[in-house]
């Protein structure tokens, strides 16, 4: 006596597959732009119209703090109608507020928790929407009322390049995207040009953990192969040991046991949840760890940052290429100014200098002297 | 008659036009409720006046309040009908492995597939009806307790396999841009409804339940038993793989729109029989219009009460749990539900 | 006596898989109209199965069933299920229907796939709660029923059934002694309209009371086939439950004592 009579399943799926199948879903034949319209292809691959330059942009999305970050950079920026909404830039607490400091005069931003709703962004009444590049639904919905979106993404070199120059056309300001992308390729190319002819035994074993402590418990985790983290550690001339072990989409636990396996040359040691300094120096006075040939040689270095690590995946990721470099290749990139490079950096801000020495250099001080020694 | 006692008659002689008539207010109240221009109730003279307006309550508040209706129809309506074809007041789509076999084969989808949209509705149904096949049969298999017990078991054991599955998933997939799809999946809530959603849904989840409410009658005499309903003329086997199917084909359909959202499917079929009796020609129709009720609220709340959507799943578990024990509690007609 | 069984084995056996052995080993019974044939057995003995053979929802593996003269695949299962209704031993349903609708229920048999029962349906179903003695309080849950009502219950939602041949597996094993008086009261009202019982029992007490008619199984065979008088023998019982019974006549009745 069968319960369920399988083939009549079957059937069913199957005719349900075909009513779903009606739904499909078909491109809207392209038309072709007017006069003065601004047509950029997204970090999803969708190719948006906008009727003209936008005056009012929100920025939105639980990673809303990304492109807040990136869009500063543009003084054109700040002509435009702003607002954010979601995800906040979480910086650390003692470092204040990075984007007071770049722009004094913006709005309250409102944030919460989770993905932005749909209707709290028209409530903005923008010309344009920018969102991180998530379900493309939410973008048919958002259009389907009016309102473009342009998806972004901002997680790796080479999407930095085609955001910064996507943000260059929806802010009218093409040259000021030529300059941020001439800037991030020099930083490339300045530490990949004295890196390329390494010898694999040239390039040191490396390895780069985050350290969290919950409750006691310390764990290390490694980045997944294809961040941000990961290729600036190949960038900079060295061997990332962990690619093989490191799960992708997130972090992944190691112990110390592995780690020792890899003993590896030199350990990048980042923190998120505070200063990765006095880590590094628990570190080297662990017992345990003093058997690893990094902390023989005493090449157990902190991961700088101010507002935040110079390792994520955030504007300030030339700066911890370049840092990265100096602690892999001390000899090859002696003539390195830290301090300098972080001058450069802020200016993109338009920072004055005076700022830069007074606000942010103490902040990282400590972690670059490191690099004198 | 006073008004208390024209309402008493009026839902004691038609309770199911009562509850149709209460979900038709409440989706006409939700076209004014939500977020702009300020959170809480728009004035309709505002909707007469302003464009923006117009465009937004057009395509974002009105696809998403029909795919909240049919989000809670479905699963309370699908979880009614289960209860009573496995004779089980503790079962719903999301204890026996379907909707999270949805999940899984839309996920199969968006990674090998590349989530197009009919690869993505007939994946979930597959992954739905493997998840129904793989509760009943491991309950089959099952040698511990009485079959109420041994259904719950198997159910949960296929949900956490397939929830694991996704897990494995989430793995594999490209952390840019396939990664977000599926935790979306994982989450469950309606924040990206449009209506091209409402367009793929709604063709394949108002027939499947229309189905259901035809067979309503034929519910109540498959809750009986094999035999007994042999003995009745009933083609048991045939009628119970339609019923199932078309249960499980609308829940695959909503869960591809809204992820996993569980506790309507247990918690409302309960309520439905509490205020119009067990008799599956009352209680599934009102299963599927307080369910449809129920995910309208429950949504509004979601997208209205805070500028950050709040996972649907809260509310439905919230005020799910709430309403059944107050019932339970204020009416407690006999030992079993 | 009506001349023409209603019901018909010839040579029935049944086995539930080729590698069991056979649960029903070469059974001839027939079944009249207005009486009532009691199935006794031990248990495990084959009773169900041969009741469920009679209901067409088993098919024998060899020799023939009649129902009303014609075998059961010459009859849609709805025209069946007019003929032969089923009181089935256990029925769990975890939900409390109202007891109307319970026999409701019942009526399948009249309405198409997708009908719902009408005005008359329910005339049916309360003229059936009526023949079992339960007037009033159809609007109780059937939960809330004590088992005998229960036992009645099902009764009636087979009469609304309106066949000519009731089968009922093991009536009233859980019930009390009233309980057992008011099903029997009811079973020979029935009879006396001309309705055909097949009942099964282990109880052969039970048998001796209502059964005008008896059928003896034991591991699927059957012992004997009569009328009751010959049946109820000190011989006859002791070789169908394997152990020593005694048949004690007391008046008109015969007290069987093991």
């Amino acid at each position: 006596m069968k319960f369920i009579r399988i083939p009549g399943f079957v059937a069913a799926m199957a005719a349900a597959c075909l009513c779903a199948s009606c739904g499909k879903s078909s491109a809207p034949a392209a038309a072709a732009p007017a006069a003065g319209a601004v047509v950029v292809v997204d970090a999803g691959g969708r190719t948006v119209t906008l009727p003209a330059t936008p005056r009012r942009i929100s920025v939105a999305g639980k990673a809303a703090f990304m492109i807040e970050n990136a869009i500063y950079l543009f003084p054109e920026a700040r002509q435009k109608g702003l607002a954010f909404l979601g995800g906040r830039f979480a910086q650390r607490a003692e470092a204040g507020d990075f984007l007071a400091l770049v722009a004094p005069d913006r709005a309250d931003r409102g944030a919460w928790g989770g993905e932005t709703g749909l209707e709290q962004i028209a409530a903005t009444q923008p010309d344009l929407v920018l969102m991180k590049n998530s379900t493309p639904r939410a973008g048919d919905a958002l259009a389907g009322a009016g309102l473009p979106v342009v998806f972004l993404d901002f997680e790796t070199p080479a999407q930095y390049e085609r955001d910064l120059a996507i943000l260059g056309q929806v802010l009218a300001a093409t040259n000021r995207a030529a300059e941020l992308i001439a800037y991030y390729r020099s930083v490339r190319t300045g530490v990949c040009a004295r890196t390329a002819d390494l010898a694999a035994t040239d390039k040191p074993r490396t390895l780069l953990i985050q350290y969290a402590d919950r409750g006691g418990v310390r764990a290390f985790s490694v980045p997944p192969p294809n961040w941000i983290q990961t290729e600036m550690v190949e960038a900079a001339g060295g061997l990332s040991v962990w690619k093989d072990a490191a799960q992708p989409g997130g972090w992944t636990i190691v112990n110390l046991e592995q780690i020792a396996a890899w003993n590896p040359d030199v350990v990048l040691v980042v923190n998120y949840r505070g200063q990765a300094a006095p880590v590094v120096e628990t570190l080297l006075n662990d017992p345990q760890w003093q058997t690893l040939r990094a902390a023989q040689a005493r090449r157990i270095y902190a991961f700088p940052g101010d507002y935040c690590s110079w390792d994520q995946p955030d504007p300030r990721w030339g700066l911890g290429l370049l840092w990265t470099a100096t602690r892999l290749h001390p000899a090859r990139f002696a003539d390195m100014d830290l301090e300098m490079e972080v001058f450069r950096f802020y200016a993109l801000y338009g920072l004055a200098a005076a700022t830069v020495r007074e606000r942010i250099l103490p902040l990282i001080r400590e972690d670059l002297a490191h690099v004198r020694n | 008659m006073s008004a208390t006692e024209c309402m008493g008659m009026g839902w004691r002689r038609h309770p199911q036009l009562v509850l149709l008539a209460a979900l038709l207010a409440a989706a006409g109240a939700s076209v004014f409720l939500g977020r702009f221009p300020a959170p809480g109730w728009t004035s309709p003279l505002r909707l007469l006046d302003d464009p923006l307006a117009q465009r937004l309550v057009l395509h974002l508040r009105v696809p998403r309040i029909l795919a909240a209706m049919m989000l809670g129809a479905a699963l309370s309506g699908g979880g009614a009908t289960m209860q009573m074809l496995f004779r089980n007041p503790l079962v719903e789509p999301g204890f026996l492995g379907v909707s999270q076999g949805a999940a899984f084969g839309a996920g199969l989808a968006i990674l090998f597939l590349g989530g197009a949209t009919w690869a993505l509705q007939g994946c979930a149904a597959a992954g739905a009806l493997l998840g129904l096949l793989a509760s009943h049969a491991l309950a089959q298999r099952l040698r511990f307790g009485g079959w109420i017990l041994r259904l719950v078991l198997a159910g949960i054991a296929t949900s956490a396999l397939f929830s694991a599955g996704l897990g494995l998933l989430k793995c594999m997939a490209d952390p840019l841009r396939q990664l977000p799809e599926l935790t979306f999946w994982l989450m469950g809530g309606l924040w990206a409804v449009g209506w091209r959603d409402v367009a793929r849904v709604l063709p394949v989840v108002a027939p499947a339940l229309a189905i259901v409410w035809l067979m309503r009658w034929r519910v109540s005499l498959l809750a009986l038993g094999d035999e007994t309903a042999f003995s009745l003329g009933v083609a048991a086997g045939r009628e119970r793989t339609l019923l199932l199917a078309a249960a499980v084909v609308a829940v695959a359909a909503v869960v591809s729109v809204a992820g996993i959202v569980n506790w309507i499917g247990l918690l409302v079929p309960h309520v439905a029989r509490r205020l119009v009796g067990s008799d599956a020609r009352e209680s599934v129709p009102a299963s599927l219009s307080l369910g449809a009720l129920f995910g309208l609220l429950c949504d509004d709340l979601a997208r209205t009460l805070s500028g950050g959507e709040i996972p649907l799943g809260i509310f439905t578990a919230l005020f799910g749990a709430t309403l059944f024990l107050a019932l339970m509690i204020h009416s407690p007609r006999s030992a079993k539900p | 006596m009506n001349a023409d069984p209603v019901l018909s084995l010839s040579r029935v056996s049944f086995s539930y898989s080729p590698d069991r052995p056979p649960a029903l080993r070469d059974v001839s019974l027939d079944v009249s109209a207005g009486a009532i044939t009691a199935i006794l057995g031990p248990n495990g003995g084959g009773k169900t199965t041969l009741l469920h053979v009679l209901l067409g929802w088993l098919a024998p593996s060899s020799g023939t069933l009649l129902v009303a003269g014609r075998p059961p695949t010459a009859y849609t299962r709805r025209e069946m299920s007019r003929l032969v209704g089923l009181v089935p031993q256990h029925e769990h349903v975890p939900f409390d229907f109202t007891l109307l609708d319970y026999v409701l229920l019942g009526r399948a048999p009249y309405l198409a796939p997708l009908a719902l029962p009408g005005p008359g349906d329910r005339q049916a179903a309360t003229a059936a709660l009526a023949a079992v003695g339960l007037t009033a309080g159809h609007d109780r849950p059937v939960t809330a029923l004590s088992g005998g009502e229960r036992q009645l219950a099902m009764i009636a939602r087979a009469l609304a059934q309106n066949p000519r041949i009731l089968l009922l597996d093991e009536p009233t094993s859980h019930l009390d002694l009233g309980n057992r008086q008011a099903v029997q009261q009811v079973l020979r009202r029935l009879v006396a309209a001309g309705l055909a019982i097949v009942f099964t029992t282990h109880d052969p007490q039970l048998a001796e009371a209502l059964a005008h008619q008896a059928v003896l199984l034991r591991h699927g065979n059957l012992l004997a086939a009569g009328p009751a008088k010959t049946i109820f023998t000190t011989e006859w019982l002791s070789a169908t439950y394997g152990i020593p019974v005694r048949v004690v006549a007391s008046g008109d009745h015969r007290l069987i004592v093991s």
